[in-house]
């Protein structure tokens, strides 16, 4: 698709996109993975892994400088060409792919695990085709508001069950206060900052922004809250779940929730929670599909992305397919996407801005702004 | 079965997107960079060289009489026409005797005006001239024989006939190739009356009737602004409805007055009778469940959209006037809150919300957790709710459409029964009809409450054609729910969400100010600050003046006293 | 106008794939009526097979009212028996459902189970593996509560009969979920669950089981002590002097070590292992008053706060403080004390009755049970970095060397409505040093078993 020179939005917009896309996984995986790596010291680890994405995001930001308000694809292409940028756009927009097969494939999965046990996975899956593909079609002004809606929802009921789950802490759960090692918090943290992988979105941004220099922004504000929701998460679920057993629950949010019980009325709310989870989900979904889309055909130099939403959410919905079963789907999410996830998103782009910026200097005649 | 392929075909191939005009209505509509702006200064000069333009080729009027008089009887079909009427006589001034006939619809006109402000001057002063005016009878008669407040001269027929079919009365001269036209409309209307379906307890009771100056009027006589506008556009090939567009000059967004104007006018049907198909005719997006404009029959709240900077449009022959630009949010909000406090208001708003969340979902969530989530359910509620479906032999589908069709069955047909006993028809259907339906076990009493809570809520839904659009999703609800349980109405939720945020209402995001967001957004949306918080009109709607009130609306309680010491 | 078209087109790929959704069945959808919900689960050693499996189901038309709406009003007792009782004997817990599928009608949804009752001969073989079964199923709820009977669950559960609900689902939440007697533990199967896959706790269960006298004269079989009086916590579920149309009687804790059950604790015990853990609430407390007539205080105890506890290691040894900070109010004075003029002898003896018991409890779980049920080992992890030399410290095997010192802070804050009584022999009585009072009352005093 061209770019709309008409379709803009604002900050807000976008820090709430952003940050939807990285929490989203809060919901999913990310406490128990956080157990699984560092024990009981997960929140120490979802920390420092914060951090180390804010010192990632910086180094890259570093490098932005020169080409404030060009998306990836147009740095790579003033820098290296059309070579470069179809390069990078496929690269990324695989990556976004990838990222949207699995998430689906993972939400379908988890939701035919809670609620409808006796559907086939396609019959799940295709709600959520429904959603991606609507989305899809009614473009990214869409898609971006609604992340502007239901971000601060999913919020508030996220904070819900935070709260909801107060009686039920255990501080000394947090004990040994290390975990299983300050190497593993280390290293694993840094693996980690894979959970970031989505802030690979941000760089197609900016010439969305009403203003271009505020991706710069929007990249701390988003990682910063992801932060919080990421310490907080794996906080509440280590002081709920004690260590061993918090390596069990498939759906470390969701068994959170169904520990809730204030008095004899407001128990069993899991469901409930279906709605913003579901949400989100949904939102998540539709958002890296449409980039996804979007940064493949940029990087292919076609005018409009709108035409191949359609064939691609169905190549997106036989991708869904592929890995044979759940613990596949686990594996491959916590041994590929979110161990190499920031070799995409931050080592691959930096690469690419250094590139793009030496061959700036060397071409010299290319036109940036 | 080809019509599928053929849609199918569309998504999957690829085909090159027409180019589509897409108003979007931008902050600061400032003169130098905007198309829409300087468009009042443009309407103001196009306007002028309206009303100056020569007539077309073919349509002057001639200066002899018998070929207008055979022209008109041509144009109105005279006799055929039986309430027209074609008036001729002579006008004798001087030495001097002049053919010349009037002409104008019984009916639609005063007789009485014409009678004495007319027909008399023109057949009985006339024959007095104070002075010598025979150089110029045009004059003669424009200027001293027609003693009355509205006359205009025109050069062509067309003018002339408008005039006629709208209550006029045209005049032709023998001798002068222009015909003369008074505005003597002289119909039967209704009075200024109660408003019938937006009652509010506090407040005026006034409400618009079908005569389009008369709510002009009403509109002005509350806004005491003569940077109020009305400007007039006519739709309707045929039917020629006159609309007027009102703004408020120094408010409201040039570029969405344009916008406006342009709409009205790219109109081209031959009949356009009311404000509900002026709006289908002008609204986003035909589809959308929801209305995108704002039609209300209250002078006092028109004039309070007026202020934040929208626009309104009236009809003629409609009581109802079209207000744009809205968002999803307006749609809740009543006259009525305007006129109570504000604690009380937002009280009434989350009763609002509540009422909408219950007529739009509660069935579908109904169907959901008795199909799916039986464990969200009280352990006591649930075999309640078991026990009272036991002998129920349909499933809760079946039994949830069967009541809320039922429903809108009562609904629809109270709103035939004549008069008095239209209410009591809906009561009596509703309690006799859920009474024997559960004591023949064909419903559960469960199911009951569900219909009644959820037609309950659709009433609390101030703006009529939302409650319309909620009851038709409800149906999407129930079947979502039945699909999927929490996913498909979740699903559902999305979709419309999706929809929603990517529609717009002239220009305006119509889920803003939260998707976008804009500032004010817990001033006066879903919940409503104290009057003298209301600082500032809606962001959104890019008015020319942003602020509404002085920072300390409330002078006296910040200012000094005189006299006072500090 | 070409905007309609796309949504009419978008509208019609969804009614389209509505239509395909629609066409392709509603695979979970299941009418409430079509499901039968047991409320609660009894778990046995089986003769035919591995367990025995009961279940309790719900029988809606006499729990929640007739079908046909103008009869069913008054109680549970209108349509006769609130609940059905099956018994199975099955390899394992879902194999057990199928079976019970096979003699009811309706589907069995687990969903609204609310209590797990195992006999004691089966905890005593080991019930993990039957927890971690339940934990893993989505139906099974993770608060369900968890009991232990003597008596075999498939009399336990035909014996329950609510006679104050018609629901025995909210007998259950209320009768185990209750904060007004501490006499058994909260014990729900997902902290059940936890403790058994952790080193720092061991898991415990309400104890219950049948009370079967059925008059009077059988309590007075249960023969008489004396003049004095039996503290009432003494008890444990089985043989409680009471007598009620309702047999089933929640008094105690059960005991574990891993999933194998070690033990039970009686009524007081009970309370003594909440203090410890802090789940404590409140309970009357009956303490010797201070005068020696025989007369007894009774004590409204209250834990307004966690207790402080500290765990050291010296020689190889855990020595355990317990800081236990309660408060309590007078219901009752017996004898004709002026309680107001001696606050302090009342708390110590209070603070002497209560040091006593915690410190036996806590000594019985490490040397007689050697299960640390009151997750002390929770207050020695935090003196290790990482989990790896936490879990090499290997902590059950030093809990039962623990040494344990309990200190009880205790204050009297309020007298209930009289704030002092004017009995007429209240001038007459003799005046009592305070000192006096020591001894006296040990002797009298019955621990229950131990």
């Amino acid at each position: 698709m061209q770019m709309d020179k008409r379709i803009r939005f604002g900050r807000w917009e976008a820090i709430m996109l952003i940050t939807n896309l990285i929490c989203t996984k809060v919901f999913l995986y990310f406490n128990r993975m956080t157990a699984e790596d560092t024990g009981n010291a997960g929140w120490m680890m979802a920390a420092f892994t914060s951090a180390m994405a804010l010192l990632f995001y910086f180094l890259v930001m570093s490098l932005y400088g020169k080409f404030e308000g060009m998306d990836i694809l147009d740095i790579a292409e003033a820098g290296g060409g059309k070579v470069l940028r179809t390069i990078t756009g496929f690269v990324l927009g695989g990556a976004l792919f990838v990222l949207a097969a699995i998430t689906m494939r993972k939400f379908s999965e988890d939701i035919k695990t809670i609620s409808l046990p006796t559907s086939p996975l396609s019959y799940v899956m295709g709600f959520f085709m429904a959603g991606v593909i609507i989305a899809g079609l009614l473009g990214v002004e869409s898609i971006v508001r609604h992340n502007a809606i239901v971000t601060p929802i999913a919020t508030a009921g996220y904070i819900v069950i935070l709260l909801g789950i107060m009686p039920n802490i255990d501080v000394t759960n947090l004990l040994p206060i290390l975990g299983t090692g300050l190497k593993d918090i280390l290293m694993k943290g840094f693996y980690r900052t894979s959970v970031f992988a989505e802030l690979l979105v941000l760089f197609m941004l900016p010439p969305f922004l009403e203003n271009p220099g505020d991706a710069r922004k929007v990249g701390y504000v988003a990682i910063t809250a992801s932060s919080f929701f990421f310490v907080t998460g794996s906080l509440v679920y280590t002081l709920v779940f004690p260590y061993p057993t918090s390596m069990e629950p498939f759906l470390p949010v969701f068994n959170m929730a169904r520990l809730i019980g204030l008095g004899r009325f407001f128990q069993r709310i899991e469901s409930l929670f279906v709605f913003i989870w579901v949400m989100s989900a949904l939102v998540y979904l539709s958002t890296v599909f449409y980039f996804g889309v979007y940064t493949v055909s940029k990087a292919a130099g076609l005018k409009y992305a709108r035409p191949m939403m359609i064939p691609f959410a169905i190549i997106l919905f036989s991708a869904a397919f592929l890995p044979v079963d759940l613990l596949s789907v686990i594996k491959i999410e916590s041994e590929i996407i979110n161990t190499w996830g920031w070799a995409v998103t931050f080592a691959f782009i930096g690469l690419v801005m250094i590139a793009a910026g030496a061959g700036k200097r060397a071409g010299r005649g290319t036109k940036g702004r | 079965m080809s019509f599928i392929i053929r849609q199918l075909k569309k998504y999957l191939f690829f085909e090159e997107p027409e180019k589509r005009e897409r108003f979007i209505l931008r902050p600061g509509a400032r003169p130098a960079d905007e198309e829409g702006s300087g468009s009042f200064e443009k309407a103001k000069e196009k306007k002028k060289a309206e009303s100056e333009k020569a007539p077309e080729p073919g349509d002057e009027v001639k200066s002899d009489i018998d070929a207008n008089l055979t022209h008109m009887k041509d144009v109105y079909s005279i006799p055929v026409n039986s309430d027209i009427v074609l008036r001729e006589f002579d006008i004798t001034y001087g030495c001097r005797t002049v053919r010349a006939f009037i002409i104008f619809f019984d009916g639609m006109t005063n007789t009485e005006v014409i009678n004495n402000y007319i027909l008399k001057p023109l057949m009985v002063d006339s024959v007095m001239p104070l002075k010598d005016t025979a150089e110029n009878l045009e004059g003669y008669v424009m200027r001293q024989l027609m003693p009355h407040c509205q006359v205009n001269i025109s050069r062509g027929y067309k003018k002339a006939v408008e005039a006629v079919n709208f209550g006029g009365c045209a005049l032709f001269v023998d001798g002068l190739s222009v015909c003369f036209t008074a505005d003597v409309k002289g119909w039967d209307h209704r009075g200024v009356e109660k408003p019938n379906n937006e009652i509010i307890i506090k407040g005026p009771q006034e409400a618009f009737n079908e005569v389009l100056r008369t709510n002009c009027a009403q509109i002005r006589k509350r806004l005491k602004d003569e940077d109020l506008i009305v400007e007039d556009i006519l739709v309707g090939r045929v039917s020629r409805t006159p609309c007027s567009i009102l703004y408020i000059k120094d408010v409201a967004n040039e570029a969405l007055v344009q916008e406006i104007r342009r709409r009205l006018e790219g109109i081209s049907v031959d009949y356009m009778l009311d404000a509900g198909e002026l709006e289908q005719l002008i609204e986003d997006s035909t589809v959308y469940p929801s209305p995108q404009v704002i039609s209300t029959e209250r002078p006092d709240y028109t004039a309070e959209l007026l202020v934040s900077g929208r626009v309104a449009i009236i009809v003629d022959g409609s009581p109802n006037v079209l207000v744009v630009p809205i968002t999803a949010f307006d749609l809740m909000h009543s006259p009525e809150d305007n006129y109570i406090r504000f604690p009380y208001v937002n009280l009434l708003r989350y009763i609002r919300y509540i009422a909408g969340f219950l007529a739009l979902l509660l069935p579908g969530l109904y169907v959901a957790i008795t199909n799916y989530h039986h464990e969200m359910i009280p352990t006591d509620l649930l075999l309640a709710i078991e026990a009272s479906r036991e002998k129920v032999p349909f499933p809760s589908l079946v039994e949830i459409l069967l009541m809320e069709i039922s429903f809108e069955l009562i609904r629809e047909a109270g709103l035939r029964v004549p008069g008095p006993i239209g209410p009591t028809l809906g009561i009596i259907g509703a309690l006799i009809l859920g009474q024997a339906a559960v004591a023949a076990n064909i419903v559960s009493p469960v199911l009951i409450i569900i219909v009644a809570l959820t037609g309950i809520g659709s009433f609390a839904i101030p703006n009529y054609s939302l409650a319309y659009s909620v009851r038709i999703m409800r149906f999407g609800f129930i079947f979502l729910g039945a699909l999927a349980g929490f996913l498909g109405i979740t699903v559902g939720l999305f979709m419309i969400g999706s929809w929603s945020t990517a529609l717009k209402s002239f220009g305006v995001p119509f889920m803003s100010p939260f998707g976008p967001k804009t500032s004010g957004r817990y001033k006066n949306v879903i919940f409503r600050a104290p009057e003298w918080k209301m600082e500032e009109r809606p962001d959104y709607l890019n008015p020319k003046k942003k602020r509404k009130q002085a920072e300390y609306s409330m002078k006296w309680k910040h200012g000094k006293r005189k006299g006072e010491q500090d | 106008m070409k905007r309609t078209v796309v949504y009419l087109r978008i509208g019609c790929c969804l009614l389209l794939l509505i239509m395909s959704l629609a066409l392709s069945g509603c695979y979970d959808q299941r009418e409430i009526d079509e499901m039968a919900y047991p409320l609660a689960v009894g778990l046995d050693v089986g003769r035919a097979n591995i367990l025995r499996m009961t279940l309790q189901l719900a029988a809606p038309l006499s729990i929640g009212g007739g079908g046909g709406g103008e009869s069913g009003g008054g109680g549970g007792g209108a349509g006769g028996k609130p609940v059905s009782v099956i018994t199975v004997d099955t390899p394992s817990i879902y194999s057990g459902l199928n079976m019970v599928n096979n003699v009811i009608s309706k589907e069995i949804n687990m969903s609204h189970a609310k209590v797990i009752v195992i006999s004691r001969k089966l905890a005593e073989k080991g019930i993990s593996k039957y927890i971690q079964a339940m934990m893993r199923g989505r139906e099974f709820r993770p608060d369900m509560f968890i009991v232990v009977t003597d008596d075999p669950p498939d009399v336990y559960l035909r014996e329950v009969s609510s006679v104050l609900e018609s629901n025995p689902a909210k007998y259950y939440e209320l009768l185990l979920g209750k904060d007004y007697s501490s006499y058994y533990p909260e014990a729900r199967i997902a902290d059940f669950h936890h403790a058994i896959e952790r080193l720092d706790i061991e898991p415990t269960a309400v104890l219950s089981g049948i009370n079967p006298k059925e008059s009077v004269e059988e309590i007075d079989m249960m023969g008489k002590t004396g003049e004095h009086y039996l503290d009432e916590g003494r008890y444990e579920a089985g043989n409680v002097p009471a007598v009620s149309e309702l047999k089933n009687v929640a008094m105690g804790t059960a005991v574990f070590r891993g999933g194998k059950m070690v033990g039970t604790l009686n009524g007081i015990e009970s309370v003594c292992f909440q203090m410890v853990t802090g789940r404590y609430n409140h309970s009357y407390w009956t303490i010797p008053d201070i005068t020696g007539s025989g007369n007894v205080i009774v004590m409204n105890v209250v834990q307004r706060k966690r207790p402080k506890t500290t765990v050291e290691m010296k020689d190889g040894k855990p020595y355990i403080t317990v800081r236990l900070d309660l408060e309590g109010d007078y219901t009752s004075i017996q004898s004709t004390l002026e309680h107001e003029k001696y606050p302090e002898a009342i708390e110590n003896k209070t603070i002497e009755v209560i040091r006593e018991n915690v410190t036996t409890f806590l000594r019985r779980t490490a040397e007689e049970f050697d299960s640390d049920i009151c997750g002390l080992g929770r207050f020695m992890k935090g003196k290790f970095l990482t989990w790896d030399e936490w879990e090499k410290f290997d902590w059950p095997s030093h809990y039962r060397n623990s040494e344990f010192n309990v200190e009880v802070k205790f204050k009297i804050r309020r007298t209930g409505l009289i704030i002092r009584l004017m009995m007429p022999e209240l001038s007459a009585a003799p005046r009592v040093a305070s000192g006096s009072v020591k001894g006296g009352w040990l002797c009298r005093y019955s621990h229950g078993p131990w």
